[in-house]
């Protein structure tokens, strides 16, 4: 069963949506600037990607129990994890290495995105 | 004077373009992580189990990929768009912590990988599009 985060207060929740977008805007401008950096591989990408999951796996290690905070978790891992983290950028590099050929550098590229934030989450949770 | 002109003024507007570039990435980007999060909210209260989360993902994420490949060579899509629909809106509403996250909790990764094809095939097809319709408008203009 998975729980909504939405306040049932109407305002509230006008008022979490808006601060997800401030956050998710925020986190936009931060990945934009990142992912310009690669090399070999798209570095940026799979650091911001690596950086949001390890926000959220801190956020859960630290998350208090409450309900009445939930709204605090919608703010951080929709808004400012989700708008950090991104899957487009990633199916495009894939679609580009495709193109060109470099079928190596294309599995390195969907690999790194899954396995190395996963490898973050999962050391996360099992140190705290 | 001219001098000094000379030197401030390039530099005055490229950091004027910067952040308008920013301004957009901004804008996109929160327009796109609240639709993303009411998509996914919509998702949750309807279909409270890992199946309805899976397919909320698997929406966000295929049109936020066909997006991008679309506004890469569309030309409906000038500098400032692409910032906006682009790099803001599809980077924001796409999330791959969420990917991440799902994976690590469920036992529905064999989804996860498919998920990673659709995405390949709809990024490609919005950048077809959008290379089809730049190819169309080069020919009307020669």
């Amino acid at each position: 069963m998975i729980e909504s985060t939405l306040p049932t207060d109407p305002l509230f929740a006008i008022a979490v949506i808006i601060g997800i977008g401030i956050l998710g805007g925020i986190a936009s401008v931060v990945r934009a600037s990142v992912t310009t950096w690669r090399g070999y591989l798209p570095w940026g990408t799979m650091l911001v990607n690596t950086i949001a999951v390890v926000f959220i796996g801190f956020w859960f290690a630290f998350y208090p129990e409450e309900s009445s905070v939930a709204w605090v978790s919608a703010l951080l891992v929709a808004g400012f994890a989700g708008g950090l983290s991104t899957f487009s950028a990633m199916a495009g590099e894939l679609v580009f290495y495709f193109q060109r050929g470099r079928m190596l550098q294309m599995i390195f590229t969907a690999a790194g995105n899954i396995f190395i934030p996963l490898t973050g989450l999962l050391v996360i949770t099992a140190s705290f | 004077m001219d001098n000094f002109e000379k030197n401030i003024e390039p530099n005055f507007l490229a950091r004027l373009y910067l952040v308008s570039n920013y301004g957009y990435i901004f804008l996109g980007g929160a327009l796109g992580a609240m639709a993303r999060y009411m998509l996914m909210e919509i998702a949750i209260i309807n279909f409270p189990n890992e199946i309805g989360q899976l397919v909320s993902l698997f929406v966000v994420n295929l049109l936020g990929a066909y997006l991008l490949g679309l506004t890469i060579r569309h030309p409906l899509f000038n500098s400032g768009c692409k910032n906006l629909w682009g790099t803001g809106f599809a980077g924001g509403f796409t999330t791959m912590s969420g990917v991440t996250v799902f994976m690590a909790v469920t036992d529905l990764d064999e989804w996860i990988w498919g998920m990673l094809i659709a995405g390949f095939i709809a990024f490609s097809i919005g950048f077809r599009q959008g290379r089809v319709a730049m190819r169309n408008q080069e020919v009307e203009v020669a």
